[in-house]
Formats: C-alpha cells, sequence, structure tokens
C-alpha cells in the first residue's frame, strides 16, 4: 500500500514537469506578452507609450529575456525557493494573490459541494426507489432544467429578478457595512446571509447532475439479485438500500473527485465574474487574458496537481468504501 | 437596412424628446475657480482668509499632539478653490469602481496633481498648481520654475528642489531605470535636456531650441511620478542611496531580481494610473491610498497636509475616503449604477450606448445623470492605413480623392441620431468648435453626405471597372476591398455598431467592406506589423489643451496612435526604422516643430490652422462628429460637480473640475 502510494506521489513530477511546459507554451501561443496588454490599456485611457518608456517596460517586467529561458527561471524558483514568481499585473508575488482569495474560494465551493452532493444523493436515491412516481417525474423534469442551464445565465436571472423586485444588486459577498472590517462573528454572519445564492447558483447544475447519475446508477443496483435476495429475506428496506446498493451506486461520483479538487479553487469562473465574487476564479481568467504569465502559470500548475491528488484519492476513497476494488487491488 | 434605421431614428427622436423635457430644469452651470495665493484672493475679491480650519478628524489628531496644527500643515499660499455651488461639508466615503486590477484608469483623475493647470473656466489658460510660478527667458529656451514655497509630501515631509534633483540625476540619467531619455518632451530640440537648481525651491530646465509649449505641457505632467518626486522616500530603494544588504534584503522579500525593478515598484512613471503603489506613499494628491482590505477593495483617506483651501479657509479636500472597488465586467457595473451604489462613475467606465439604461433607473438608483461633452468616450475616427503594406492599395489610399470620397459616403446625421440620440454635432475630425484652432471650414470638409459626388470621385480615379456584384476593381483586377480591424468594447461601447453603418456606408459606393471585431491583443500585434487596412478609435486631443502640443490625428508623429504606422515609426525612431514620408507630411513635420518652439501665441495659432487646413483639404483620418455627450453618474448626495462640462483625455478626465472640493451632502 505504501509502496503503491510513493509510486502514485513520484509519478507527480514527471506530470506536472509536463503540465507546466504544456501550459507555458499555450501562455506563450497568442501574439504579443502582458506588455501588449499594458500598453493597450494605457493607449485606450488616452496616454500614449513611445519608443523610450516601451524600452524601460520591457526590462522592469523582465521580458527582455526569451520565453525559454523565463520559463527555465520560473521553475528553478519554484523547485529551488518555492517562489512561484511575480504577478505583472498585481504587481504581488503571486502566492499572495491566490492567497489572499483562497479562504473565501474555498468556503463557497466546499459549501457548493456540501450542498449539492447531499440533495443531488438524496433526491437520486428518492427517484430511484420511487421511479415513475410523481416526485420522480418532477425531480427529473427539474434536473434536466439545472443541467442545462448554465450556472452564469442562472445568476443573471436571479440578479434581474432580485433588482427588480427588491432594488438590490446582488454582488459581492458581503453587505457594505461590513465588506472591509475585519473578521468577526457579525461579518462571518453577514457572509453566511450573502454566500445562499452563489452557492445555490453554481450549485445547481451539479446537484441535478449528482442527481441524475446516482438515480441510474442506482436503479441498475436495485434490480440486481442481491437486492432480492435480502429483501425475500426479510432485510429492513431503509437498511438494505443504504447499506448495499447505494454503497456501490456511489461509486461514479467517487472517481469524480479528481476534477473536484481544482474545481474548488477554479470552479465556476464565469459566474464569480458576473456576481463579482472576490475569489480565484476571476483572477486566473484575467490572468490568461492578458497573459500574466507566472501568474497563469502557476495557476495552472496548482490546478494540475490538485487533479492528479484528487484522482489519487478518489483511487483510495473507492479502496476503502468497496470492497471488491480492495481485493482486487491486493491480489493484482 | 436604411429602412431599420429610420425606425430606431424615429424611436429614439422621441425617447429623446421625453428624456429632454425632464432634465430641462437642470440649475445654471457653475464652473468652479481657484486663486494663485491668498493675496490674489483679497485683490480680486476684496475678501480676507483670516482663519484655516480642518476636518473633524484632524483636528482630533492635533488635539493629541499626533499632527502639527494646519496653519502650519498648509504652505504659505495655499491655493484657494471657489467652489462650483456651495462651501462644502466635511466626512463621508465616494464609492467608486474600477475595472483593472493594477490600473486606477477608472479614478485617477479624481485624484492627480500636475504641475501646473487648466483653467476650468476657458479651458485654455495656464494656471499655477505645484509650482508656483513659472519665468522664461528671452529666447525661450531656460524656463526658472518655482515649486509653492512650504508645500508638504502627505508624510509630512517638506518639498524642496532635491526632489527635482533627484528625478532629473537619479532617475533620468540612470541607465537602469531610464535606458533611453525620454524624447517629448524632454529631447525638445533634439538633446536631453538639463537642469540647474538654483534654491531650494526654485529650479531652471534649459532645453536646445526655444520652447513655447513648455508649459503646457507642464500641464500634463503628474508631480509624484515626474519632475517632483518623493526623493527621501525613493532613495531607500535606490542603489546609490541605500545600503548594499537592506536593498538585497529588499529585492528578496518583494522578489525582484534587479534593483531597478525594486526601485520601479515604488517609482514607476508611466502615469498616476498605478494602482499598486505601496500604502501610505508619499504624494501631494487630496487622496493617499491607505488601505486594502480585502482583496480587490482599495481604500483613499484624505492628505493631511493638502495645499489647497476653500473660500472660508477650510482645509480640502472635503470628502474622507475613496473606496474603490474593483469590477470585473461592464454588465456589473452596470448593475451597480442603477442600483444605486455608486456616488461617481466617470468618463471611462460609461457610454452614451447605455444612456437609456442609466436614464430610466434615476430615481431609484438615487443618482443623476450629466450630460457633459466629451472628447474622448464615444468619439469614433475611422483611420485608413497610409503606409498599407500591398503598394496597389497605397497608391489607391494615399490618392486624396480616395478619401474624400470615404468621408463623403458616410451620412454623419444617422449616425448621430442612431449612435449619440441626436445630441451630438455632425463633423469632420477636426479640432473642438470652442478651440481657438477652430474654423468651420475644418469641420465642413467633406462632412456632407453625397454618395454622387464619392462615385464619381472613385470613377474618376481610374475605379470605374465594377465586378459581378457591383464592386469596383483595383487597377490591377482585383476587388477593392477594406477591412475594419477593431477591439470592439476596448474602444467604445457602440464600435461594433458604428463599424455595421460604416461598412453599409462603403458598399453603396461599390467597395467590399467588412468588420472584423479582434481581441485587443491581436489587433495591437497587427497594428505594429503594419498588416491593418482600416481601424477605428476614439478621436481625443483635439482641444486647446491637448492639440497644441500632441496633434496626433493631423501630423504622424506617434507610433501605433495614428494612420500611418511606417511613417510614425520612422518619426518616433527618428529614422531607424519604419519608412521616410513624402514631402507634404515631412512640411507637417515641420510646422509641428514650429508650433513647439514658437513663443507667439498668435503665430502658434497660425501654424496649428495650417496643420487643420491640410487635413481639412486631404483628410488623414476621417471623423464623424464633435461634442459628442458623455453620461456622467454622480450619485444625488455627491455636490458641487458642475452640471455641465466637458471630459476626456484633453481634461485629464474630470480633474479640471477640482473633484477635491466635491462633497457628500445627505
Amino acid at each position: 500500500m505504501i509502496e503503491y502510494l510513493i509510486r502514485r506521489l513520484l509519478f507527480l513530477i514527471p506530470v506536472l514537469l509536463i503540465v507546466s511546459i504544456v501550459a507555458y507554451m499555450v501562455i506563450e501561443l497568442p501574439p504579443g506578452d502582458y506588455l501588449t496588454t499594458h500598453i493597450m490599456r494605457l493607449r485606450a485611457a488616452g496616454t500614449h507609450v513611445a519608443e523610450d518608456e516601451i524600452a524601460r517596460l520591457t526590462r522592469m517586467f523582465g521580458l527582455d529575456k526569451p520565453p525559454h529561458i523565463r520559463y527555465f527561471l520560473w521553475i528553478w524558483k519554484i523547485v529551488r525557493y518555492g517562489d512561484l514568481g511575480l504577478s505583472f499585473q498585481w504587481n504581488k508575488p503571486v502566492t499572495e494573490v491566490i492567497g489572499e482569495r483562497l479562504a473565501l474560494t474555498m468556503t463557497i465551493s466546499i459549501i457548493t459541494l456540501l450542498f449539492s452532493w447531499t440533495i443531488g444523493i438524496l433526491i437520486g436515491i428518492y427517484s430511484a426507489t420511487h421511479q415513475y412516481s410523481i416526485f420522480d417525474y418532477s425531480f427529473t423534469f427539474l434536473g434536466f432544467i439545472g443541467v442545462s442551464i448554465p450556472s452564469y445565465l442562472l445568476a443573471l436571472v436571479i440578479m434581474y429578478f432580485v433588482y427588480s423586485r427588491f432594488g438590490l444588486a446582488v454582488t459581492g459577498l458581503f453587505s457594505p457595512a461590513y465588506a472591509d472590517a475585519p473578521w468577526s462573528i457579525h461579518k462571518v454572519l453577514d457572509l453566511l446571509s450573502h454566500i445562499w445564492l452563489p452557492v445555490v447558483i453554481i450549485g445547481t447544475g451539479g446537484t441535478a447532475g449528482i442527481a441524475r447519475i446516482m438515480r441510474g446508477t442506482l436503479l441498475d443496483e436495485l434490480r440486481k439479485q442481491y437486492v432480492i435476495t435480502a429483501r425475500a429475506k426479510g432485510l429492513p428496506e431503509r437498511r438494505l438500500i443504504f447499506k448495499y446498493p447505494v454503497r456501490i451506486a456511489i461509486n461514479p461520483l467517487i472517481s469524480s473527485i479528481s476534477w473536484l479538487l481544482p474545481s474548488i479553487i477554479s470552479g465556476e469562473t464565469i459566474t464569480s465574474i458576473v456576481l463579482n465574487l472576490p475569489t480565484c476564479g476571476p483572477v486566473l481568467f484575467r490572468a490568461l487574458m492578458t497573459q500574466d504569465e507566472y501568474l497563469a502559470g502557476s495557476f495552472i500548475l496548482i490546478l494540475s496537481s490538485l487533479a492528479i491528488i484528487g484522482a489519487l484519492i478518489a483511487d483510495l476513497v473507492l479502496a476503502w468504501i468497496d470492497p471488491r476494488i480492495r481485493y482486487e487491488k491486493m491480489e493484482g | 437596412m436604411k429602412g431599420y434605421y429610420r425606425l430606431i431614428v424615429l424611436m429614439l427622436v422621441v425617447l429623446s424628446l421625453i428624456i429632454g423635457s425632464t432634465t430641462s430644469f437642470a440649475q445654471k452651470p457653475g464652473i468652479p475657480g481657484q486663486y494663485n495665493t491668498l493675496a490674489d484672493y483679497e485683490k480680486a475679491t476684496g475678501k480676507k482668509i483670516t482663519k484655516f480650519n480642518e476636518a473633524p478628524s484632524l483636528a482630533e489628531l492635533v488635539k493629541a499632539g499626533k499632527l502639527p496644527p494646519v496653519e502650519q500643515r498648509l504652505p504659505k499660499n495655499p491655493i484657494v478653490i471657489e467652489p462650483t455651488e456651495e462651501i462644502g461639508k466635511y466626512g463621508g466615503t465616494l464609492r467608486l469602481l474600477r475595472m483593472a486590477p493594477e490600473s486606477f484608469v477608472s479614478n485617477y483623475d479624481l485624484f492627480v496633481e500636475r504641475a501646473l493647470r487648466i483653467n476650468a473656466r476657458d479651458r485654455k489658460t495656464i494656471e499655477p498648481n505645484v509650482i508656483e510660478s513659472w519665468k522664461r527667458n528671452t529666447a525661450g529656451t531656460e524656463y526658472t520654475l518655482k515649486i509653492r514655497e512650504g508645500i508638504r509630501w502627505s508624510d509630512g515631509t517638506p518639498v524642496t528642489t532635491e526632489d527635482v534633483r533627484f528625478w532629473y540625476e537619479d532617475i533620468l540619467n540612470n541607465k537602469d531605470l531610464t535606458p533611453v531619455f525620454p524624447r517629448r518632451p524632454w529631447s525638445h530640440g533634439g538633446k536631453p535636456f538639463t537642469c540647474e537648481i538654483i534654491d531650494k525651491y526654485t529650479f531652471k530646465i534649459k532645453f536646445a531650441r526655444p520652447f513655447g509649449t513648455f508649459p503646457l505641457w507642464l500641464s500634463r505632467i503628474d508631480v509624484g511620478n515626474n519632475i517632483i518626486v518623493p526623493s527621501h522616500a525613493l532613495k531607500r530603494y535606490h542603489i546609490k542611496y541605500a545600503k548594499k544588504e537592506d536593498l538585497e534584503r529588499l529585492m528578496k522579500e518583494y522578489k525582484y531580481e534587479q534593483w531597478f525593478q525594486l526601485f520601479a515598484r515604488f517609482s514607476d512613471n508611466a502615469g498616476p494610473w498605478d494602482a499598486t503603489k505601496e500604502v501610505n506613499w508619499p504624494t501631494l494628491q487630496p487622496w493617499v491610498v491607505t488601505e486594502r482590505p480585502s482583496p480587490g477593495v482599495i481604500i483613499l483617506e484624505r492628505n493631511p497636509y493638502y495645499w489647497k483651501i476653500d473660500t472660508a479657509g477650510n482645509q480640502l479636500p472635503y470628502i474622507d475616503k475613496l473606496r474603490i472597488e474593483l469590477v470585473n465586467q461592464v454588465e456589473t457595473a452596470n448593475m451597480k449604477i442603477i442600483a444605486g451604489e455608486l456616488d461617481y462613475v466617470g468618463q471611462h467606465d460609461v457610454s452614451i450606448a447605455y444612456y437609456p439604461i442609466y436614464k430610466k433607473h434615476e430615481k431609484d438608483g438615487n443618482y443623476r445623470v450629466l450630460l457633459w461633452e466629451g472628447t474622448m468616450t464615444d468619439k469614433y475616427v475611422l483611420e485608413v492605413n497610409l503606409t498599407h503594406p500591398d503598394p496597389v492599395m497605397r497608391k489607391i489610399i494615399q490618392n486624396p480623392l480616395f478619401r474624400r470620397a470615404l468621408s463623403l459616403a458616410i451620412n454623419r446625421e444617422e449616425i448621430n441620431q442612431v449612435l449619440y440620440f441626436g445630441l451630438a454635432k455632425p463633423s469632420a475630425a477636426t479640432v473642438v468648435p470652442w478651440s481657438v484652432y477652430y474654423e468651420e471650414k475644418f469641420a465642413k470638409a467633406y462632412a456632407q453626405y453625397d454618395p454622387k459626388t464619392a462615385n464619381k470621385l472613385l470613377d474618376s480615379m481610374g475605379l470605374q471597372k465594377r465586378d459581378k456584384e457591383g464592386f469596383r476593381l483595383r487597377p490591377d483586377g482585383k476587388r477593392l476591398s477594406i477591412v475594419i480591424t477593431h477591439a470592439g468594447t476596448r474602444v467604445g461601447a457602440a464600435t461594433a455598431k458604428f463599424a455595421d453603418m460604416i461598412v453599409d456606408y462603403w458598399k453603396a459606393i461599390g467597395i467590399d467592406t467588412k468588420q472584423n471585431q479582434v481581441d485587443e491583443q491581436l489587433w495591437w500585434a497587427k497594428l505594429q506589423a503594419n498588416e491593418l487596412d482600416c481601424w477605428i478609435w476614439h478621436m481625443d486631443r483635439t482641444t486647446d489643451m491637448l492639440f497644441p502640443i500632441d496633434p496626433i490625428w493631423f501630423v504622424p508623429i506617434q507610433q501605433w496612435h495614428g494612420h500611418a504606422p511606417l511613417w510614425e515609426r520612422w518619426y518616433e525612431t527618428q529614422g531607424a526604422q519604419g519608412e521616410k514620408p513624402p514631402e507634404n507630411i515631412m512640411r507637417l513635420y515641420d510646422i509641428y516643430h514650429k508650433m513647439q518652439e514658437t513663443l507667439s501665441e498668435k503665430e502658434r495659432v497660425r501654424l496649428g490652422k495650417m496643420l487643420l487646413d491640410a487635413n481639412a483639404r486631404d483628410p488623414q483620418i476621417i471623423g464623424v462628429a464633435t461634442d459628442v455627450p458623455v453620461p456622467l453618474i454622480v450619485s444625488n448626495r455627491l455636490r458641487n460637480v458642475p452640471e455641465k462640462g466637458v471630459i476626456g483625455w484633453d481634461t485629464w478626465g474630470i480633474s479640471l473640475y477640482h473633484p477635491e472640493h466635491f462633497f457628500i451632502k445627505e
């Protein structure tokens, strides 16, 4: 088991290296560099950046070195000092830019996850055990709507609705009174009173998806012989369902942990932009748009590591939850 | 398409009539003014300012002994501001937005301080600001400038000529910090200027040639980043003054590899919009960045050493705090506007395209929409590439008849109705009507809608042959086509709509026209590579504040800003790159240089009119309108903002109107 873990963790290194090279190349691909964005922004404001000023800025940003040298310097610093470099746009270390948004981002994502998993799984189980009932039909109907409406559109609709009914702009996560205040119990309460909206908006699609998957796999399981046997032997219905078929039906959801982890950091970027949430998603988006190369590169590096770690966790949890997989592994 | 436009026009006319009738009760426009010294104020009004007052929050600090009394904080001669409406009240927080994390582009105009400034009432007289007085020698090559005596940085350190010397010797003449000496205006006459310190407050700037427009240039230079810099704070990061081990520690702390990168973090002189500055960094502005409480939010608080007062002797600014929140996109910004969550939204984040939305929610949002005259936002101009890469196209475009035809084919009144709700004035590309350089014939040149003559002009150029679809053929037999490439909303909210209309007008005279909206970076790369036929920008620099020093639309002097990339490149690299322009353009350069040199205002106006006249005869660029309205959003509690005014790059946004004396009236 430990050997397996070490092997998987070692495997991380070459994968991350390849990911970082590909990510860096993709960031470098579009015409221009960060300076281009910078100059364009100044130009749109009216000012002119003359040749002399461009020469100065190129040096200041360190863009006078060719891309492959910049890449090696960046990687070297990460390996040697754990330093992810400097964000051009924010003029701050990348770790600081991401760090100050991390707590809020993770709070939203984790609450959303809990929300969508709890509701999704419960609905899935209900729908499967009460197939073709009136509630199953309505959940199915709602589920399809939930899956098919992009969350940013839902955000816009809700924003419009709230504005036209109450005259409020639902943006951000705090009331003006608490937005700049230091953390206190009141600020947490204020956050909780605002957080439900993004959670519901971001979580709707996921909830619907989870409910559909749960319903499908559970229906498959319910028809299997061991369920019929158990039922024939007089096992109480609730215990029967939760102890056996549900545990198996949950497997595909567990495998999805590998892509759930990255989405904790950058999930629902567009929704966050629409709702003006101070989370990591919009920062990543802007970094890619402006070719803020170290920020964008670091983001992609972090997201890929999370994806790989997520896959590992998924495998471990599956083995723990599903004895069949555990035995296979031990034998193999 | 035409019928469709007519319907829109009709609807918009009705709409604008309804809107117009509700705003006609606006009060008489007042415009703020200033007196350079207390004595000037007394002489002009007969009134005396005997006592200075300060904000309650500062008075408390004085009482606690944490701050010297207001008399000691003000300079010997504070500037006296005559308010727009009334003497204001201290206090309150101004709620603002910004659209880019690193930049105050949305807000800098609320607090930028220039070396000299422009009178807000006549929009052309140069007035003292941080520089209290200036004198030039008879040859016009030397300027003796005097810093306002006793003025202090926001941390209380006195401003002296040491701050000028440091800028000149240790920034401009340091090869690491300034690899190439800045050209305009600092290398006027072909050589870098020299600076001589005379005493604690006086210094002299010398040029190789006479420089009549230098004071006007000074009105465009922001102090704190240029000319006068906080040397006491900057020396900590300069290799010449800082201890090596301190510098190395700081470089490690801020994660820079070179000392000049570290230095630039604190000194960046790219402009007043740098929003990444340190908290409490010394400045001469009315508000100082004091806090970044959460990601994206920046708080500025009053500068206790600000050096302007109102006519009642109250130290400005009135408003305690500015709170600037990062907003990711225009729709969210509009949402915040109509919900009344912002106190002021300036020129960069509003558009006449959203005017109906603003107007509809004016009451619920508790704000007012002020229609100001814009010299930038939404004022579209078409640039056809005079140095086109294809020799056949270049020959066609360089023919004045072609550009005259393009101009005549445009129905400017229709554009005015569709894009500007009929609130602008159709005009060719020239200076604004209230400029001393203006003549009616410049605005009327080829600005009438006359597709018939346009067709005739094109026929007479040898473009009379047409293909099966009715499009004209070039002399080499290929179809005559133009692609208008633009960066969409980066230029203005209605850019695509504007381009759409131009496509129709030019197609109607047999030119196969298309529009291509691309990402700004691609657009920029294509412009630099000289691969574009035609593009769109907004036409600033058309007033007496900027046209005399920066007439980029009429002379190709600024690379990647005008209509002839290769010529502009040639000019800016002093002949090293690009292509040498033909004689008629060289003549324009000559006129431009003379305009900069001459000491006679009359002569400058004569020369400027020559530039405009040349453009009227042979339009280098194609403009559509002037007096384009800009709908500024001002909350009802924010007072002393003039009802009417001019805003744009020329005015440096609202800074012309003394934002330090705006106040919140609850």
